[in-house]
């Protein structure tokens, strides 16, 4: 899973490089993003950008994931491309996540 | 305006990657079919459903089987057609697809059961039947827009969508 990392202040920023968190890429992405979540304090925003499809095996890792960190810590999301918005709508993980349309307002939110 | 209109058979190796290979097949031919982005959206999801499912269940012991699809518009619907000759769907029915609950504490979030749920929210006519063939698995997905006929078509759409 091809993913970058950025941190600032606590924060982890993970921009996924990959176009598809599907059934087959759902292990590895979970490895990941849970490996590059440890160098967190207190949140980390998952940018979704690059992402054209998540399937349930997909959506499955991305709760997972925010369900292993640590207590206090959230897992939050931007850039949702419409086919993987329609999804986290469908199941009403919309409403679980925290998920804002860029990054920029993403990170303009660590601010308050 | 002209009615949307496709009509192919694919098939995939019954593994996570003949699955996203079948799926990037297709997705770049529903534009030029006339299909609409939200309707290939609902596609893609529910295709990849399926074609998991069948990979994860009706071929739990092999990834080297073969998915057959059909798809087809008719009737301002696309109608999708899986066939494979894996085992049989447990109790020879379709599982119930309730939405896991949401409204839990963080620990106790679903980590699984979508996978129904989205099937049986997005499609209509959804239907198994099991026979010395194997399964088959079929289901109609409306598109999105409300396609008029133009009234001096007359272009015979294929009756038969069996496989």
């Amino acid at each position: 899973m091809e993913l970058a990392t950025k941190q600032s202040g606590g924060t982890v920023t993970v921009t996924i490089a990959e176009n598809r968190i599907d059934s087959a890429a759902a292990v590895t992405f979970k490895d990941a993003v849970r490996a590059a979540a440890q160098e967190a304090d207190d949140r980390v925003v998952l940018d979704l950008g690059a992402v054209d499809f998540v399937d349930s095996s997909g959506l499955g890792a991305i709760i997972a994931v925010m369900k292993a960190l640590p207590a206090g810590m959230r897992l939050d999301l931007a850039s949702l491309r419409p086919p993987v918005e329609k999804v986290f709508r469908l199941t009403r993980m919309d409403s679980v996540f925290r998920i804002y349309p860029d990054l920029e307002t993403a990170q303009a939110d660590i601010a308050q | 305006m002209t009615e949307p209109f496709g009509d192919i058979r694919l098939s995939c190796l019954s593994s996570e990657y003949g699955v996203r290979s079948l799926l990037t097949r297709l997705m770049p031919m529903l534009p030029d079919w006339g299909i609409p982005d939200e309707t290939a959206m609902t596609l893609e999801i529910v295709l990849a459903e399926t074609l998991n499912n069948v990979a994860e269940h009706a071929f739990s012991d092999t990834d080297d089987a073969f998915i057959a699809v059909h798809i087809v518009t008719k009737d301002e619907a696309i109608c999708v057609a899986v066939h494979d000759q894996g085992k049989p769907m447990p109790g020879l029915g379709l599982p119930d697809g309730m939405l896991p609950d949401a409204d839990v504490e963080q620990s106790e979030l679903p980590e699984g059961g979508f996978g129904w749920f989205l099937i049986r929210s997005q499609t209509e006519a959804l239907e198994y039947r099991r026979d010395a063939a194997g399964n088959h698995l079929s289901y109609r997905i409306p598109l999105s827009t409300n396609v008029q006929p133009s009234g001096d078509c007359c272009v015979n759409f294929p009756a038969n969508n069996g496989l």
